[in-house]
Formats: C-alpha cells, sequence, structure tokens
C-alpha cells in the first residue's frame, strides 16, 4: 500500500515535472505511464477516468491526479498524487518569477517550446486514437463526438456546456441499450 | 487579508473552470482585470511563462499571480483555492459513484460523456497543430459568420518546416519505436532548437 503510494507520488511529479503545455498533455503522458507500461488501468478504467475529468471543474492535472490516484490506492493514494502533480509547477514558478525578463526575451527558448508542442501533438492524437477505438462502438457514439469537437472548434462553445449536452445526448441516444 | 482574497477568488475561479486549461483562460484574465490585480500585458506574460514551465497552465497562472501579489505565502495560497474545488467534488463523486453506477440513466450519461471526450480532446489535438507546425492559428470558428475573410486568411498560412520535421521524427518515435514520452520530448527540443534557429537565419 505505502509503495504504491510512493510510486504515485514519484509517477505524477515526474510527469509533472516534463510535461509543458498543461491537461491535455498529461492526459497523453499518464495514458502512456498507468495503461500501456504498467498496465495498472485498463482501456475502460482510463476512459471513465477521461469522462470524469472533463465533467468536473479545475485542472485537468490536478483532478487526474486526485482520481487515478484514488482510483489505485484509496484516500492515500489520491493526497500523495496531488502532492506529486503540485510540487513541482509551484516550486518552479515560485522560483523562476526572478527570472522572468531572461526567458522571455531569448528567441531559443521559443523555438524549443515550437519543438515541445509540434512534439507533443502527436502524442496527444495516439490518446486520442486509442481513446476513439475503445469508445466508438456504435453509430451514435462516433455522432456525439463529432458534435462535441465541431461545438467547440467551430462554435467556440464553452466545454462545460458541451460536456453537459453529450451527457444528455448519451441518455437520449443510448436509452434502448443494454450497457 | 490579501490571503484570504487570493484563496477565495482562486476557488471560485476554479469552480468555474470546466474544460481545463486554455478554455478557463478568459474567466481567469476578466476576473483578475476587474479586480486590478493585473493589467492585460501582464497578463499575457503570465500566460507566457505559464505555457513554457511544466505542470497544468492553470496551476501554474494560479501560483504567479499569487506571487507577483503576496509573495511566496500568496503563490501557495492561490493554489491551495484552486485545487479546492476539484478536490471536493471527487470527493462527493468517489462517495456517490458506487451508489449511483447502477442507474442506468447515469451510465448512459456517462457514456455520452466518454464519447464527446474524444472530441474535446481532439480540438486539444489542433491547438498545438496552430501553434507549432501552422504559422498562425486558423480561426476555425470565424468559419461560420466570416467564411470569405477566413479563406483569405489561410493563403498567407504556411508550413513551419523544422517543426513539420520534429512532427514526423515524433510520428517514427511513436510508430516504430517504445521511446518514452519524456525521451520523446527531450530529443525534440535537442534536434528542433537549433534546426529552427538555423532556419531563422536564412
Amino acid at each position: 500500500m505505502n509503495r504504491l503510494c510512493l510510486y504515485l507520488f514519484c509517477a505524477f511529479f515526474k510527469i509533472s515535472f516534463f510535461t509543458v503545455g498543461g491537461g491535455p498533455v498529461m492526459l497523453a503522458v499518464m495514458d502512456q505511464e498507468f495503461r500501456v507500461r504498467k498496465k495498472l488501468l485498463s482501456d475502460s478504467d482510463m476512459n471513465d477516468i477521461f469522462a470524469v475529468i472533463y465533467s468536473m471543474p479545475g485542472a485537468i492535472g490536478v483532478n487526474s491526479a486526485l482520481n487515478i490516484g484514488y482510483k489505485l490506492a484509496g484516500r492515500k493514494g489520491a493526497i500523495c498524487s496531488m502532492a506529486g502533480v503540485l510540487i513541482p509547477p509551484v516550486a518552479i514558478i515560485l522560483f523562476i518569477t526572478t527570472f522572468v525578463e531572461m526567458i522571455k526575451s531569448s528567441p531559443l527558448t521559443g523555438y524549443a517550446f515550437v519543438s515541445i508542442r509540434a512534439a507533443v501533438s502527436v502524442f496527444i492524437l495516439c490518446t486520442v486514437g486509442n481513446m476513439m477505438k475503445k469508445t466508438f462502438r456504435c453509430w451514435k457514439d462516433v455522432v456525439i463526438a463529432l458534435f462535441a469537437f465541431l461545438a467547440v472548434e467551430f462554435v467556440d462553445i464553452p466545454a462545460v456546456y458541451v460536456v453537459a449536452f453529450c451527457g444528455i445526448l448519451g441518455i437520449f441516444l443510448y436509452r434502448r441499450e443494454e450497457l | 487579508m490579501i490571503y484570504l482574497m487570493l484563496y477565495l477568488v482562486f476557488a471560485k475561479i476554479a469552480f468555474f473552470a470546466f474544460g481545463g486549461g486554455y478554455a478557463n483562460l478568459p474567466i481567469i484574465q476578466s476576473e483578475l482585470l476587474s479586480r486590478g490585480w493585473c493589467t492585460i500585458e501582464q497578463f499575457a506574460d503570465i500566460v507566457a511563462i505559464a505555457q513554457m514551465t511544466p505542470g497544468p497552465v492553470v496551476i501554474n497562472t494560479a501560483t504567479y499571480v499569487g506571487k507577483t501579489l503576496a509573495g511566496v505565502p500568496g503563490g501557495i495560497v492561490a493554489t491551495l483555492g484552486f485545487i479546492t474545488p476539484a478536490v471536493v467534488i471527487t470527493v462527493a463523486i468517489c462517495l456517490l459513484s458506487r451508489r449511483f453506477a447502477a442507474v442506468p440513466l447515469i451510465r448512459h450519461g456517462i457514456r455520452g460523456i466518454r464519447a464527446g471526450v474524444a472530441g474535446l480532446v481532439l480540438c486539444a489535438v489542433i491547438f498545438f497543430l496552430e501553434n507549432s507546425v501552422l504559422s498562425q492559428t486558423l480561426h476555425l470558428n470565424r468559419l461560420l459568420y466570416d467564411f470569405k475573410g477566413t479563406v483569405q486568411g489561410w493563403r498567407s498560412i504556411h508550413l513551419v518546416g523544422p517543426a513539420l520535421v520534429v512532427l514526423v521524427m515524433n510520428i517514427f518515435f511513436v510508430k516504430k519505436t517504445h521511446l518514452s514520452i519524456y525521451i520523446c520530448i527531450i530529443i525534440s527540443v535537442i534536434i528542433g532548437t537549433p534546426f529552427m534557429y538555423a532556419f531563422s537565419l536564412l
């Protein structure tokens, strides 16, 4: 139990420390760490966790740490994971405010971050691909995903309404199905 | 007293911050500007730094604003405020989920959200592509009422060569090797940065 908590703390510390770009990037890294490499979570566990994270307010990184930690090791796990995810960014920001001008003015940091974003788009695309493979079981799933994508990308509807409407669509479309 | 204000304001922001990261920056912006806690230029700087540093972007923003307003304790208090709603809601979900998971209505709703989230995460892919491989954002949201202008705007969009090389390299890593994401990111920075610098000198 305690070894699992220590592992969770270290894993989330590492994830938080190495992922520049925020929530979606962390989802891709967590997917690789907990599902692909360590096989602690199944595909359907992971997709349920993603659904819960997106229906909750707050930072995606923190919400996923809380949920994955709780799923794997209960209350202690949630606390350890959250501490792991919070310590690197808070420490770095508190430290970095002194050097802000230096970082901002150097074109090299800009190039480095363009490289990171190019790399990261591939990882997130892989995560999406896997999510689609596992959640799309009939045309209704595809319709809901397409709706969510179009609503956010083309019409700029805030994510909270999109998530709520996807839930309502789900209740309406799947009502005759056995799950 | 400033600590209590920081805590409450960031807890309030977090409570309305759905969909993660970039979707929430406008809420944070209006809340901070209306209180005179920072100017629009300062906010742009804060967001730039928050995106460059590791960790969730909104957590970085909260820590940064807290630190500039009230020193190190301020940064910590603002961050704690931001995570409070998530902690409370997670505890509530975990306590209730066993009882509700069997209700068909809830299960159908969750299945709908699961499918929808795939679409939402796809939007994040476009965001990262727009900010790396493409020279400017696509403004897809303007497509509906501003069709002509957007299409003309699209002519000025070109692909950024070095970023495209990094992208293709990572597709190769993901498809053909089993490198961890950390190693891929480090290799991308080592190869991409000098490449882009050389490209900018041409």
